[in-house]
C-alpha cells in the first residue's frame, strides 16, 4: 500500500510533493523552452520581400494596362533594357481595376507603395489619386507600351500566389498555410501569377489570363497555393511573361 | 469544496499552479517571439506571421500537456497536484488558442472587403485532402475549447450533472484531433523541416502512449481487485478484500461483478471500522478508492471532496452524496453486497473490536 503523501488542494502541499512538482515544473519549463526554440528556427526562409515604407510615396510614370491585371510598364532604361512591368494593387487586399480600365493604354502616373521581392518590384496604389493622367507624359512619347511577342505553347510547373503576397506583403507568401490570404487578395482582385522554381532556387513570375486574355481568377480559386501543372500560351510583354492558360488543363502535382 | 458559487476559490496550491502556468505561457512566448533565433521582425518570416506560430504552437503544446496529466495521474498519484486545478490549465489555453485566432484575424483576414469571420469561412472552398481550409478544424477546436472554458466552473457542473458534464469535457479528445489534422493540413504541407511532422509525432505518441498504459494498468488493477461473488439469501455478497490488506486511512478498491467499482476504508482511531461507498466521486468522478481518510472524512485524491464513510454524505454545509454499499465480515475477509445503496443511505460499519458487523 502506498506511502506517498496525499495531496489535497485546499490543505498545504506536504515538503516531499512540493520538492517533485519542483522538478516537475523544471522538466515543463524547459520542454517548453525546447519546443519554442526549435519551432521557431526549423521555419524556412521565406524571403526578405516587403514594403518598402522607408522609401516613402513612390510615382512611376508609364503606360496601364488593365487586362487581365492591372499592371504598370515602364519604358526600357539602362537597368531595364526590356523596360520594367509593374503589377498594381490597391490597398490591402483589394485590386485596381476600375481606375485601371479607365485609363487603358494611357500613359499614367502611378504613386503609392513600393514592394519588392529581389528583383521584382509592384505598386500598392494609395489612395483616389494614386492612378492618373500623367502630368508630364513628354518621355512615353511615341512609346505605347512593349510589343508582345508569342513564345509558344508551354506546360509549366509551380505554384497559383497572389502578387502582392509573392512580393512580400505576406511571408509566407505562398504555400498552405498562406492559402486563405492569397484567396482573399484575389477575390479582392491582385493580380494572380505563377510562380516557378528553378533547379537553383531562384524564382520566376508570371501573369496569369485566360485563353483570351482576361483575368482568370475564378477557375483557378481552389488551386491557389498548390504545386500545380497548366498547360498554355506564353507571351512575352517587355520584361513580363504573361500565360495565358485554359484551366481545364489545371493538373495538381 | 464550497457550497456558494465563487468565480475562483483560491488558495495557495491554486495560486502556485496558475502562477507556473503564467511563467511557461510567457517564457515560451518570450523565447518565442524576441530571444530565440527568430526575432519578433524576423528576417525570415514576417513578425505577424511570427506571432501567429508562437500562440498557434503554445497552444498546442499545452493541449498535448493536459491531456498527459490524466494518465500520468492514473500511473503515478504524485501528479494528482497537476489534476487539481487542471481547468485552470484548459481555460488558459483557450486564451492561448484565442491569441492565435486574434493574430490570424488581424493579418491573414484583415484589409479585405470581406468580413473577416466570413472570409473565414467562405474564401477557401477546395475541399479536397492538401487544399482542405485547415482553419475550419482550428475554428472547431477553439470551439470546443471555448465551451470547455465557458462551463469550466462547479456552477455548470451541477447545472448540467456530472455525466453531461464529464461528455462535453470528453471533447477535449477531439479537440485534439482536431488541432493534429488543423495543423497537418497546414503548417505541415507548407514547412520543410522534419522537426515539425516529429514533434507532431511526438505528441500523439506521448498522448497514446500515456493513456493505453493508464488503461493497460487500470485494467489489471481491475483484475487482481476482482471481487468473486459469494451470494447470499439476503443480497448478491462478494468477497471483497482481506481484512489484513486494508491500509488505515487509506482506500482500497474493489471491482464488483456488474463492473462497478467500490472504495473500502478502514478508518477510526484504531482503524477498527470498515465501510464501503461507491468509487465515484460526486463532484467528477473521481476516484474515491484512491482517496484517504482526511479529518475523519473520506476524501477525494483528485479535488479534496469529502465524505462521511457510513453514510456517502458530505459534511454540512456541504450536500454532496454518493452510494453506499452494505458491508459485513466474515473470518479475515470483507464482504460487500453488491447492490448499492441510494446516495446518502447510512449503514452501519464492521466494526472489528466486535469481531464483525
Amino acid at each position: 500500500m502506498s506511502r506517498r503523501p496525499f495531496f489535497v488542494g485546499y490543505l498545504a502541499m506536504p515538503r516531499a510533493l512540493a520538492m517533485f512538482l519542483a522538478v516537475v515544473t523544471g522538466v515543463l519549463l524547459g520542454t517548453g523552452a525546447v519546443v519554442a526554440t526549435v519551432t521557431v528556427q526549423e521555419q524556412n526562409d521565406w524571403g526578405d520581400g516587403g514594403f518598402q515604407w522607408g522609401e516613402g510615396r513612390q510615382t512611376r510614370t508609364g503606360i496601364v494596362m488593365a487586362d487581365p491585371y492591372p499592371v504598370l510598364f515602364l519604358p526600357p532604361n539602362a537597368d531595364h533594357p526590356f523596360g520594367q512591368t509593374l503589377p498594381l494593387s490597391g490597398a490591402g487586399k483589394t485590386g485596381v481595376q476600375t481606375s485601371a480600365r479607365e485609363m487603358q493604354g494611357a500613359p499614367v502616373d502611378v504613386s503609392g507603395i513600393i514592394l519588392r521581392r529581389d528583383d521584382f518590384e509592384m505598386i500598392q496604389v494609395s489612395g483616389n489619386n494614386g492612378l492618373v493622367a500623367a502630368a508630364d507624359p513628354a518621355p512615353l512619347a511615341g512609346w505605347s507600351g512593349p510589343e508582345i511577342e508569342a513564345l509558344g505553347r508551354v506546360t509549366l510547373k509551380g505554384e497559383l500566389l497572389d502578387s502582392k503576397c509573392f512580393h512580400g506583403a505576406m511571408r509566407p507568401g505562398e504555400g498552405k498555410t498562406h492559402k486563405l490570404c492569397a484567396n482573399l487578395c484575389l477575390i479582392g482582385g491582385v493580380p494572380l501569377t505563377f510562380m516557378i522554381r528553378r533547379p537553383d532556387g531562384s524564382v520566376e513570375s508570371l501573369l496569369m489570363a485566360d485563353q483570351e486574355g482576361q483575368e482568370v481568377t475564378g477557375p483557378l480559386l481552389d488551386h491557389v497555393s498548390q504545386f500545380v501543372e497548366l498547360t498554355g500560351e506564353l507571351e512575352r510583354r517587355g520584361d513580363l511573361l504573361v500565360f495565358k492558360v485554359d484551366p481545364e488543363t489545371v493538373r495538381r502535382l | 469544496m464550497s457550497v456558494g458559487y465563487r468565480p475562483v476559490l483560491w488558495n495557495a496550491n491554486k495560486l502556485w499552479y496558475d502562477g507556473a502556468l503564467g511563467l511557461f505561457v510567457g517564457l515560451y512566448l518570450i523565447l518565442f517571439l524576441r530571444y530565440a533565433p527568430g526575432l519578433l521582425e524576423s528576417p525570415a518570416i514576417g513578425g505577424a506571421e511570427l506571432r501567429m506560430r508562437a500562440f498557434g504552437s503554445c497552444a498546442f503544446l499545452m493541449l498535448t500537456l493536459i491531456l498527459c496529466i490524466g494518465p500520468l495521474a492514473r500511473l503515478d498519484t504524485r501528479f494528482l497536484p497537476l489534476l487539481y486545478n487542471r481547468r485552470h490549465f484548459g481555460v488558459m489555453t483557450f486564451f492561448v488558442a484565442t491569441a492565435h485566432l486574434w493574430a490570424v484575424s488581424g493579418w491573414y483576414l484583415a484589409f479585405s472587403p470581406l468580413d473577416p469571420w466570413v472570409a473565414l469561412l467562405v474564401s477557401n472552398t477546395d475541399i479536397s485532402f492538401l487544399g482542405f481550409p485547415f482553419e475550419w478544424l482550428g475554428m472547431a477546436a477553439l470551439a470546443i475549447l471555448f465551451a470547455m472554458a465557458a462551463t469550466s466552473h462547479d456552477f455548470w457542473l451541477h447545472f448540467l450533472s456530472p455525466p453531461i458534464w464529464k461528455r462535453l469535457h470528453m471533447l477535449v479528445y477531439l479537440c485534439y484531433g482536431l488541432v493534429v489534422m488543423h495543423v497537418s493540413l497546414g503548417l505541415l504541407q507548407s514547412e520543410t523541416s522534419p522537426a515539425y511532422p516529429v514533434m507532431v509525432g511526438l505528441s500523439l505518441l506521448v498522448v497514446s502512449g500515456l493513456h493505453m498504459m493508464a488503461a493497460r494498468a487500470e485494467a489489471k488493477r481491475d483484475r487482481e481487485q476482482a471481487a468473486p461473488p459469494v451470494g447470499g439469501a439476503d443480497g448478491d455478497w462478494v468477497k471483497a478484500v482481506r481484512i489484513d490488506a486494508l491500509t488505515p486511512d487509506h482506500g482500497h478498491t474493489v471491482t464488483l461483478p456488474n463492473g462497478e467499482r467500490a472504495a473500502v476504508f478502514r478508518y477510526g482511531e484504531t482503524g477498527e471500522r470498515i465501510s464501503a461507498l461507491s468509487n465515484v466521486c460526486a463532484h467528477q468522478n473521481g476516484p474515491l478508492g484512491e482517496g484517504r481518510m482526511v479529518f475523519g472524512c473520506v476524501t477525494c485524491p483528485w479535488h479534496g471532496f469529502q465524505y462521511d464513510p457510513e453514510t456517502g454524505c458530505s459534511p454540512p454545509p456541504f450536500t454532496e452524496k454518493v452510494p453506499t454499499f452494505r458491508v459485513r465480515r466474515d473470518g479475515d475477509f470483507v464482504m460487500i453486497d453488491t447492490k448499492a445503496l441510494p446516495a446518502g443511505t447510512r449503514t452501519p460499519p464492521i466494526l472489528l473490536s466486535e469481531g464483525g458487523a
